[in-house]
């Protein structure tokens, strides 16, 4: 600051020097905490976080209010955001803005982890505290403190497990390193613990080792200094490493703990093209089309197809949907449709494979009206109501005697209703199911009409982490308002799914998620795949009987989990 | 939803390929095609020539523009027309075998009765009998009748009879080598297994197609080929049948080069699949 007065002297020759008396001028800092995302083609933008100012009397005190940035690192947030612990705060930086966490810790040097349930886990020193002292669980999607623990001394988170536990390092008092496990409550126990009373089995690492911990390989194996510094490989009884981008420290940059490479199934009971339009017309390019995109990220990849084996049975997708470890679970082929007149008509209830149908147990028993379908309206004639005794009334309104058990032979009674269920070339009998178990981290679906019955009907959380599995399906009511849609396709093709595109963003879709992308930047990429397709396709024209005409372009969404993610390496 | 392309089409079955319809002759445009076609599966499937067998055509046409240009072609061939419908099977009855009459004494109790359930193969399939059909193909032209893309399949190229055993085979002998995998593949059947390349190269079709597309040059050849390396992975997750895929690029008599792309069955080696490159989205490696 400068002023002529009181202090102002003549010169001679010009006008009055200003003289600052620094000691009682007034001084203003402030400081910007910014963010630099670099591509990796070399471009950058930068983002603020956050920003504050310090004023005051006399310039030789004025200090600016830096932030105290020691060896923090951002970490990506596993949706295309970012996640930084700064002292006391908490940031989380995405495109819609950024939000801040007051914390009650000074974070210290370690990174933060994330979990695939969008947990945070930082670390520092509590109020008072010179050193290290605090664990911290931190909800992201919530901007809220989930728990808090304090084990001891330099607590340094190091691995997040699929099932929302985090394994962290401590020191104790003498001067030894301890490994340790939070359960996704904030109650700690030793990593490695005696199964007859819980205590600790070690290793228990003098520091003059060095303060390593563990290192989580595959099938619960622990790789980790014994207390010798020896390195050893140990068994332990945790599930298996959470699917984030950032579960480890360092991040699992090379992948070199989880798998290197996609477990997959994919199924394609029903071609996707027909022989005029190769190459999805032919099974056995259709295929060859798909797995050689498969290939590239995936280490199994068990294709079933409709003639050429293993066949696309309806039994081997419940064994492979189920039961088994999987990544990608894939199906390109026909769903089961009800033609209604309501709202969400036509919707499917089930999926159609080689040998038989796969259908959603219907029940008419609830007045849940989308759910009572495939009730046997057939083996008796209609009559208006008032029912009769020994009748029931259809949801069209009809009463009929063959709803009513006993049952005919060949119909089935579920709860009180008796239904007769379609088969394939009448083959053999359709698999009914209350839920669609999964043991897939995605499931991703080709085939139309997947409204709500269809994506209700699946369990995506049998054996799986806090934040669920995710569903992949063709979004039904994005479709109907692309504008391109509402131009060009039929009313009547509205929600139909053309298995050629299915197939196409099938296979970006698995690309993209075996590359470290998590299943909605996935969806992404399979969206934009259809997008650059769609315009190459060639429809027959609409037929005057209603036939024919352009189908939609498909777009994806995502059901449950969304930042799944089973190789995420580098920021998404 | 299938997708689309004949099931919602007007199909139009053409009995003979030179008939003359209603008297006028047909459009030389059309004919040439649907005879290009048939030529082009008389060269390519040699097998199925001199055994009285029918070819079905169909495709479709604006009803209501005579000198619309053919651009899509189905051909199957068969022991007849392909929707022929020769009859309803009711399918096969189980069947019991009783012991022999007069069952000697000495031999203690007979043996009881013997039940057997209906084959469950095409024999006792039940439903609507159709003429056998052995290939089953789909032509694509553009509007200068030049073919843009072709496809076949059908039991007369792989009737999956021996990939079946073959993937039984190698799905119950888990610790099977990679050698002995191909050995397997080879020992049923297999043309060309993926060690066979220079075979392949030298039995490429390539002057059964070279009237088709014009003087072909062999850009590059890959097979299909599973992960060598022993590993924890059974070979039945990593399974991929040895395909073949050709990338030639075809000398037209204007002088002009096209870059096709050509799919050849493992187990025959027949061509499953032919591309134009300049107009397919479809091409493994543009």
């Amino acid at each position: 600051m400068t002023s002529p007065h009181p202090f102002a002297t003549s010169r001679k020759d010009g006008p009055p020097a200003h003289v600052v008396d620094t000691s009682v001028a007034s001084w203003t800092a402030t400081a910007n905490l910014y963010l630099m995302s670099v591509n990796p083609d070399g471009t950058h933008s930068i983002q603020t976080v956050d920003n504050r100012g310090r004023t005051g009397l006399n310039w030789a005190n004025a200090s600016g209010p830096e932030y105290e940035l020691f060896a923090q690192r951002p970490i990506p947030d596993g949706q295309g955001g970012a996640l930084l612990a700064v002292e006391q705060a908490f940031y989380h930086l995405s495109s819609s803005g950024s939000s801040k966490l007051s914390l009650p810790i000074t974070v210290g040097s370690a990174d933060p982890l994330l979990g695939d349930d969008r947990t945070a886990y930082v670390s520092g020193n509590s109020q008072n505290s010179s050193i290290p002292d605090t664990l911290l669980a931190l909800d992201v999607n919530n901007n809220a403190i989930k728990w808090s623990a304090s084990p001891g001394q330099n607590p340094v988170p190091g691995t997040i497990m699929s099932d929302g536990s985090a394994e962290f390092q401590y020191q104790q008092t003498d001067n030894t390193l301890h490994l340790a496990i939070a359960n996704p409550t904030g109650q700690t126990s030793p990593l490695f613990a005696n199964p007859s009373d819980g205590s600790d089995v070690g290793p228990v690492i003098n520091l003059r080792f060095g303060a390593r911990g563990a290192s989580f390989w595959t099938l619960n194996t622990w790789f980790a200094y014994g207390t010798d510094g020896g390195f050893t490989a140990t068994t332990g009884q945790v599930s298996g490493l959470s699917g984030s981008a950032y579960t480890e420290a360092q991040g699992n940059r090379q992948a070199q703990h989880g798998p290197q490479n996609l477990v997959t199934a994919t199924f394609m009971p029903t071609l996707p093209g027909s022989t005029g339009t190769h190459p999805w017309g032919v099974e056995s390019e259709a295929s060859g089309h798909i797995l050689t995109q498969i290939k590239t990220v995936a280490k199994s990849f068990p294709f079933y197809t409709i003639t050429q084996p293993p066949i696309a049975t309806a039994d081997a997708f419940i064994a492979e949907n189920g039961t088994q470890p999987m990544d990608v679970l894939g199906f390109v082929g026909h769903a089961d449709l009800i033609n209604c007149n309501g709202e969400n008509c036509p919707f499917s209830e089930g999926l159609i494979f080689v040998d038989r149908y796969l259908i959603r147990t219907p029940n008419c028993d609830e007045q849940i009206l989308d759910l009572c379908y495939y009730y046997d309206d057939k083996s008796s004639l209609p009559t208006a109501p008032p029912c009769q005794l020994g009748q029931a009334q259809a949801p069209n309104g009809m009463c009929y005697s063959s709803l009513v058990p006993p049952c005919l032979p060949n119909d089935f009674q579920i709860l009180s209703t008796c239904f007769v269920f379609p088969t394939v070339d009448n083959q053999a009998l359709a698999r009914l199911r209350n839920v669609l178990l999964s043991s897939t981290k995605v499931a991703f679906i080709a085939t139309c009409q997947t409204t709500s019955v269809f994506t209700d009907w699946w369990d995506l959380k049998l054996n799986a982490g806090p934040g669920g599995r995710a569903l992949v399906v063709p979004d039904i009511a994005a479709m109907k308002q692309l504008p391109v849609n509402q131009q060009q396709v039929p009313s009547q093709n509205q929600g139909f799914v053309d298995l050629v595109q299915g197939a196409v963003a099938y296979e970006a879709f698995v690309k993209a998620f075996g590359a470290g992308k998590t299943a909605d930047q996935a969806k992404d990429a399979a969206n934009k795949a259809v997008a650059d397709l769609y315009p190459m396709l060639i429809y027959p024209p609409l037929q005057p009987n209603g036939t024919g005409g352009a189908l939609p372009q498909v777009i994806y969404k995502v059901v449950g989990n969304s930042g799944v993610c089973v190789n995420c390496t580098v920021t998404p | 939803m299938k997708f689309v392309s004949f099931a919602i089409a007007c199909l139009m079955t053409v009995c003979t390929v030179t008939q003359n319809v209603g008297g006028q002759e047909v459009p030389s445009t059309r004919k040439r095609e649907i005879v290009l076609a048939q030529e082009f599966l008389r060269a390519l499937y040699p097998g199925l020539a001199g055994k009285s067998y029918t070819l079905t055509v169909e495709t479709y046409l604006s009803f209501d523009q005579l000198g619309d240009k053919l651009n899509w072609l189905r051909m199957d061939v068969g022991e007849g027309p392909k929707d022929l419908n020769m009859g309803h099977s009711g399918g096969c009855a189980g069947s019991v075998t009783l012991p022999p009459i007069g069952w000697p004494q000495e031999l203690g109790t007979p043996p009881p009765p013997a039940f057997s359930s209906s084959p469950q193969d095409e024999r006792c399939k039940e439903g609507s009998i159709y003429p056998k059909q052995f290939l089953s193909t789909g032509f694509q032209f553009d509007k200068n009748g030049k073919l843009i893309s072709f496809g076949a399949d059908g039991s007369f190229i792989d009737d999956r009879k021996a990939d079946t055993e073959i993937y039984e085979s190698v799905k119950t002998h888990p610790q099977m080598s990679y050698a002995q995998v191909v050995a397997t593949i080879k020992q049923h059947g297999t043309k060309y297994g993926p060690e066979d390349k220079e075979q392949f190269i030298k039995n490429l079709p390539l002057k059964q197609l070279e009237p088709f597309l014009g003087k072909l040059q062999i850009i590059s050849v890959s097979v299909n080929e599973m992960t060598k390396d022993p590993d924890p992975v059974p070979w039945t997750n990593r399974w991929v049948w040895p395909d073949w895929t050709v990338r030639v690029q075809a000398t037209t008599e204007q002088g002009k080069n096209v870059p096709y792309e050509l799919h050849f069955n493992h187990l025959g080696g027949y061509l499953t699949g032919l591309v134009d490159c300049r107009t397919s989205p479809w091409c493994s490696h543009q």
